[in-house]
């Protein structure tokens, strides 16, 4: 494993970051109250880390992604890459230090302009940065192709002659053109079939180790996120409600939430998926617009109280060196 | 082996979109009170399988064979008239995208009542009573409220449990289930797939679940047929296809998900190559150009299914050639 010191200055300090998106009725209606679809997350990133962000759908995941690159406008806080404050910059200042941090889209039909050739979309960032250009460039892509499992040849085909894995493949190339100190992969996978996924999850796993990029990784499903990530996030309602160590969050999470996401992933194993003793929620996943008090997850937890209802837990160090926001958790 | 006569069986169904076979000599059995998963992967012809047992195909997709064995009769041979009556009240069936499936301009009661007023004759009391004790058997909180809503004020984990409670409300023989929780969740699709366990437990009803995910169909299904590009490559019961798959695609989709008991950070599994689309099959067996295994002869004709000993159904040529399968994963 990795494990990048710990003494080392952070990549990324993100400190107390929202996004609120407000709510209007009509076109033009004034603001009634918001959609907090963030809501003071703090976290940091070592270089050459990965850390999984997991939670449900709804809770914030993309909006946070969105938001270290200012794809959204945060509503608050700050987000330090490279000790750059990125909610701070405006214009060029944004535009260059945006450079060192690249997004990987879950749609891979989408994020790629089929009436551009493979070399001109992957050249893009490069020529538009004026870091390479004629045969200089051509070089690049082929470099960039051949990182990804494409051949050279690739440069001079359209997307539609592709495969969702191939073109998920280009899509990644592209992202890494700029050798960004970090990547944010928003559900890299979900799109893509089931055979064709360990394709790219295996890519990505090799880019980690070759190139040493840091990797912030969005997913709903747990196993994926546990097969890649060096740390990993819950979040729920915009918040997140535990961070650990990937080994500490599966062997002994520690928010009553993140036990019932774990024990709802459905094991591919007939008999040990029917021996398992499963903590199935009810209730429904409470809207952001209109967050429960105190405990967001109060509404949906087997273990809450009196005080969960009125007080909000905040992300506590546990000896662990994992983290966690509940009010019980030991 | 199962004892009982199959509810549903289907035999050589064959499905075509202009001159492609999308689906191309389906069958299976289904007993009653039986969970069998439908496994694969998009395109495969999982759904449009689903759909032809109903006469439901969309658009240009054509029913073009087979026959479809239920409570005595063929259903595809059956005029419309007669399949309209059968369906959502002895076949049910429940979509992946819960608010697509739903009338968006009916209430959730009137598409309640409407379900149930097909199959039995209530007064307004009484199918209000009915309405009632549905969503509450499908776990919906405060189902009064409900019941005067449309489906855009419901989320989707509440949409599906209303559509189940709407495919059960006939108490139906069969109920076919194409993804019915992909959508949702993972902890409001724990939920769904308990309430979809009780409701078999309670009426006896015979699932068709239709599913791409592993771990699914290991909680639910007491068989499983695997389908890769139009066809069915293995069948078998639940523990027997996990523990011994003896068709490579089925080993190697087993083995290529990444799973919680894993060694992080290594290499995983994978299939070379992708899906082939959809109608667009290679010639022999249709797995042969990613097949670890395949020989001259995989390529040049479509292999014949094995009875095995464990009641299993194989089409792979390799399938008894140990010697070779240690190479497969
Ligand atoms: N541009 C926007 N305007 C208003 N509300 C928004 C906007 N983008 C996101 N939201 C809301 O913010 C909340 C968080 O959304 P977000 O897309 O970040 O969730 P997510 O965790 O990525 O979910 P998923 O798993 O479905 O991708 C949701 O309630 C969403 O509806
Ligand atoms: S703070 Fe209370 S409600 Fe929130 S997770 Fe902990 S026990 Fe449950
Ligand atoms: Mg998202």
């Amino acid at each position: 494993m990795s494990a990048p010191a710990a003494t080392a200055a952070p990549l990324l300090e993100i400190e107390d970051l929202r996004v609120h998106f407000p709510l209007r009725r009509g076109l033009f209606g004034r603001a009634q109250g918001a959609v907090r679809a963030v809501d003071g997350v703090s976290l940091s990133m070592a270089r050459g880390e990965t850390l999984g962000l997991v939670g449900e759908s709804g809770c914030g995941k993309s909006t946070l992604g969105n938001a270290i690159l200012r794809i959204v406008e945060p509503s608050g806080g700050a987000i330090r890459l490279g000790g750059v404050d990125l909610a701070r910059l405006e214009g060029e200042a944004l535009r260059a230090a945006r450079r060192k941090a690249q997004m990987v889209f879950q749609d891979p039909f989408a994020s790629l302009d089929p009436r551009m050739r493979l070399g001109e979309s992957i050249g893009e960032p490069l020529l538009v940065h004026g870091l390479a250009r004629g045969a200089a460039l051509r070089a690049k892509v082929s470099d960039l192709l051949a990182r990804v499992g494409l051949q050279p040849e690739h440069a001079d085909r359209y997307p539609p002659e592709f495969s969702g894995g191939q073109r998920q493949r280009l899509v990644i190339a592209r992202a890494l053109a700029l050798s960004p100190d970090l990547v944010i992969c928003d559900e890299p996978v979900s799109a893509l079939d089931v055979s064709v996924r360990g394709q790219i999850l295996n890519l990505l796993l090799e880019l980690q180790r070759s190139l040493g990029t840091a990797f912030l990784f969005i997913s709903h499903d747990l196993s994926v996120v546990r097969h890649v990530s060096d740390r990993i996030a819950v979040m729920y309602l915009g918040r997140i409600v535990e961070i650990a160590p990937r080994d500490t969050l599966f062997a002994r999470p520690r928010h009553p939430y993140t036990q019932a996401l774990i024990s709802a992933i459905p094991l591919p194993d007939p008999k040990a998926q029917r021996a398992r003793r499963r903590i199935i929620l009810s209730g429904e996943i409470p809207s952001p617009a209109r967050p429960p008090s105190g405990c967001s997850f109060h509404t949906r937890c087997p273990l809450a109280t009196e005080r969960c209802r009125t007080e909000i837990p905040v992300l506590a160090p546990a000896t662990d060196g994992s983290q966690v926001a509940c009010h019980l958790a030991t | 082996m199962t004892a009982a006569a199959p509810i549903l069986e289907v035999r050589d169904l064959a499905v075509a979109i202009g001159t492609r076979r999308v689906v191309d000599g389906v069958g299976f059995a289904l007993a009653p009170g039986e969970v069998l998963a439908l496994v694969g992967e998009s395109g495969c012809g999982k759904s449009m399988t689903a759909l032809a047992l109903l006469g439901l195909l969309p658009g240009a997709a054509r029913r073009v064979g087979g026959t479809i064995g239920f409570e005595g009769d063929d259903l595809a041979r059956l005029p419309e008239s007669r399949l309209r009556a059968i369906r959502g009240n002895r076949i049910s069936v429940i979509f992946q995208d819960p608010s697509g499936s739903l009338d968006p301009l009916m209430t959730v009661g009137d598409q309640l009542a409407e379900g149930l007023r097909a199959h039995r004759d209530l007064d307004r009391t009484a199918l209000r009573a009915r309405s009632l004790e549905m969503l509450a058997a499908v776990g919906i909180a405060e189902p009064e409220r409900r019941l005067a809503q449309y489906p855009f004020e419901l989320s989707g984990g509440m949409c599906q449990r209303v559509m189940i409670a709407i495919a059960l409300a006939a108490q139906p023989a069969v109920l076919l289930a194409d993804e019915p929780t992909t959508a949702l969740d993972v902890t409001i699709q724990a939920q769904i797939l308990d309430l979809m366990k009780d409701l078999r437990r309670a009426h006896g009803t015979a699932i068709v679940l239709i599913t791409h995910d592993m771990g699914v169909v290991a909680d639910m299904a007491d068989r499983v047929a695997v389908m890769y590009a139009g066809r069915i490559v293995e069948t078998g019961r639940v523990d027997a296809i996990f523990a011994d798959p003896r068709h490579p695609y089925t080993r190697l989709l087993l083995r290529s998900v990444p799973r919680l008991d894993d060694t992080p950070k290594t290499p995983m599994t994978v299939i070379s190559g992708s899906v082939p689309g959809q109608g667009d099959w290679p010639p022999g067996c249709r797995f042969a150009p990613r097949c670890p295994l395949a020989e001259d002869a995989c390529r040049a004709e479509i292999p014949a299914s094995a009875d095995l000993a464990d009641g299993r159904r194989v089409a792979c040529r390799r399938h008894a050639d140990d010697a070779a399968w240690g190479r497969v994963a």
